[in-house]
């Protein structure tokens, strides 16, 4: 399967953080092209180890994680129509969004209706997401039938591509990196490590890191790497300083230890890889966050994937970013020994 | 001995910014490994020595990081636009002088902003620069890159007989109290595991994972807390003074403290004749509040040193708080509980 249609896969289905089952799913499906030992966890997390055959190797983690930003229904109006809160959305991107309202009997589609901008005081301000109201076409009866208060709801957006190698969808954060560590898996089929992988899928990033803490708490691995999405610039952006389709993007910043980061850069001017640096002096805002701190400690590294309208129902990515993400990680994880004092 | 003040002078010299404490690590150690068996640094860089012994397991602990700016571009005219590492209001940055490793630079209002009126916490990132004097963005970046660090400039300075104005007392002045505190230990029968943390200043991240990985039956963190005796301060009615002794902490914004360790403190401080005061901070948090919470928690306190103008470049404490404060740490270390 071409890296663009496994993307797709993962993000036509619906994954909401705490509820990734069905992304769990098709990620652990994919997952087993490279390794036997895959396991979901009772969270959702999917993880895969690739043992290198050396006694004593250490592990490194590769993670990316397999939620998406969404909703939950909080209550149905009388007139049938659903309330809801949001998990890490911009509310300025709702007001006429297609959902998708998972219901115990399957995916409903609604659009997210708000008073129009002609009736209101202040027709440029922002609407508070308490104020908006999601229209499933019900009257109050049938939607209470068949809608339950914490039923998930999601951006109902299908991938499709744009002109110039640019695929845009909903959950591309960070479905896409899972992708590139697949590719990274691709390339390093056959390869000889000096380093156990530690492959995760994991849930529930998009609340604080949960899912990707618990695996490494249990897992106990040496090293990590978190591959997630950073912002590429837009127009209305100039201090964000990497573009789409430059390469990835390697951190400076706590959730990168020092040591790594030059490993890193290494591997990419080895190898002819193009990357972009970006500073993340308040938290990378990534699993590396959690990671880092699972037990005794983990040496992380944050690497990412440059996207636009991050955490909107439109992310757009590069394919070729994802191809040259897949290097990178490939490169470093093939030069690796472990031996680094952190 | 230790000298107080020559100490807290280099170590200000070597300071580094939270989450790449590689640099002041390396000084530290080079003082520790006479003071103590063992000295390892685990994989976020905390300094971790080992003073071996068959009593209790004691955690000391002090943050080695420093707050500081992040280079995150630089503009056509060779002006640096930074982010912050760790807690600072942007306004009291203003007009301050930083240094990075081939270059010292000033921070300014931008022209823009002030003509907006901005004022106080109006001024936010986007309205500040430093002006490291290039002629333009080639020059800069001979010297800065995105991702470099700034540091505030500057060394400690005698006021008076026993008060020092410093960058970086919060909370090198917690290392060198620590360290005089090893020195005076040597004879402790109780095994001690001194930690000088990593990240603290991005949320006690260091502590939360050495105090994991030691496991210990009690803990004392040692850092600054705001004092109250002067003018910004002294409407809030915090009773906490220069020169009057080291606090206790009781409760900060995230602990509350082992009343415990605290009485233990207070028995000793009584039995050594050390004046201490109580510490109630309301805002603000230290290492104690992450190893109080490690595996099924840990009886923790903090010593804190009374400071002036925290996250400031002119931060002011008095050194007899220091002295008294290392005496009553190594008291502790050497007690029999």
């Amino acid at each position: 399967m071409e890296l663009v249609d496994k993307i797709k896969r993962l993000t036509s289905e619906f994954g909401v953080s705490g509820d990734e089952k069905r992304v769990s799913a098709i990620a652990a499906e994919l997952l087993r092209e490279y390794t036997d030992e895959v396991q979901i966890d009772e969270f959702g997390n999917v993880t895969g180890f690739l043992s290198c055959g050396v006694e004593g190797a250490p592990t490194l983690m590769l993670d990316a994680h397999i939620d998406q930003i969404g909703f939950i229904v909080t209550g149905i109006t009388d007139g049938g129509f659903l309330r809801f809160m949001a998990i890490g959305v911009d509310q300025r991107m709702l007001p006429g969004s297609e959902l998708a309202v998972l219901t115990r009997e399957g995916v409903i589609r609604g659009v997210v209706g708000t008073i129009p901008a002609i009736m209101q005081d202040d027709p440029t301000a922002s609407i508070p997401i308490g104020d908006m109201t999601v229209d499933i076409g019900m009257t109050a009866e049938e939607a209470r039938r068949v809608v339950r208060v914490g039923d998930y709801m999601a951006f109902y957006n299908p991938p499709f591509e744009l002109l110039g190698n640019k695929l845009c969808s909903k959950a591309l954060d960070d479905r896409a990196c899972f992708v590139c560590i697949l590719h990274a898996l691709e390339l390093l089929r056959n390869k000889q490590l000096k380093v156990n992988l530690l492959v995760c899928a994991s849930i529930k990033e998009e609340l604080g890191g949960h899912g990707s803490l618990y695996v490494a708490y249990r897992h106990k691995p040496e090293f990590a790497i978190a591959i997630d999405v950073s912002h590429a610039k837009t127009q209305d952006a100039p201090e964000v300083v990497c573009e789409l389709g430059k390469g990835p993007i390697i951190d400076i910043g706590y959730n990168s230890r020092p040591e790594l980061f030059a490993l890193v850069k290494k591997a990419a001017d080895d190898n002819n890889i193009p990357y972009q640096v970006t500073p993340c002096p308040a938290g990378s805002g990534t699993n590396a966050w959690s990671i880092q701190l699972a037990g005794k400690g983990v040496g992380t590294f944050v690497m990412s994937l440059p996207l636009k309208y991050m955490h909107s129902p439109v992310e757009v990515l590069h394919t070729e970013d994802v191809r040259n993400t897949g290097a990178l990680i490939a490169a470093f994880a093939q030069a690796f020994d472990g031996r680094v004092q952190l | 001995m230790l000298d107080i003040f020559n100490l807290h002078n280099e170590l200000i010299k070597a300071a580094c910014t939270s989450g790449n404490e590689n640099g002041i690590a390396r000084v530290i150690a080079s003082y520790a490994r006479l003071l103590c068996d063992e000295v390892t640094t685990d994989v976020l860089g905390n300094l971790i020595c080992h003073k071996k012994g068959r009593g209790k397991r004691i955690m000391c602990a002090a943050h080695m990081d420093a707050i500081g700016l992040m280079v995150r571009y630089i503009d056509e005219q060779g002006f640096v636009r930074v982010y912050p590492i760790g807690g600072h209001y942007p306004y009291e940055l203003l007009n301050t002088r930083v240094r990075a490793k081939t270059v010292s630079g000033i921070v300014r209002l931008s022209k823009a902003s002030a003509n907006m009126g901005k004022t106080g916490k109006e001024i936010g990132y986007d309205d500040i620069y430093v002006d490291i004097g290039a002629a333009n963005k080639a020059e800069a970046q001979k010297h800065l890159n995105i991702g470099d660090t700034l540091l505030f400039e500057g060394q400690a300075r005698k006021l008076g007989s026993a008060r020092v104005m410093a960058p970086y007392a919060d909370d090198l002045i917690g290392c060198v109290m620590l360290l005089c505190a090893l020195e005076q230990a040597q004879k402790s029968q109780n095994d001690v595991w001194a930690v000088f943390t990593v990240q603290e200043e991005l949320g006690c991240r260091g502590a939360k994972t050495s105090a994991y990985a030691i496991d210990p039956d009690i803990a004392v963190a040692v850092d600054v807390t705001t004092a109250g005796d002067c003018p910004s301060e002294n409407e809030r009615y915090n009773p906490l003074e220069l020169g009057a002794g080291p606090a206790l902490k009781i409760v900060d914004s995230t602990v509350y403290c082992s009343q415990g360790v605290n009485t233990l403190l207070e028995k000793i401080a009584q039995a050594e004749g050390i004046p201490v005061q109580k510490e109630i901070l309301r805002g603000g948090g230290t290492d104690t509040g992450e190893i109080i919470l490690s595996r099924d928690g840990v009886a923790s306190t903090c010593i804190s040193v009374v400071t002036r103008n925290i996250h400031m470049p002119v931060e002011i404490y008095d050194t007899d708080d220091i002295r008294h404060g290392a005496r009553l740490l190594a008291a502790l270390l050497r007690a029999k509980f």
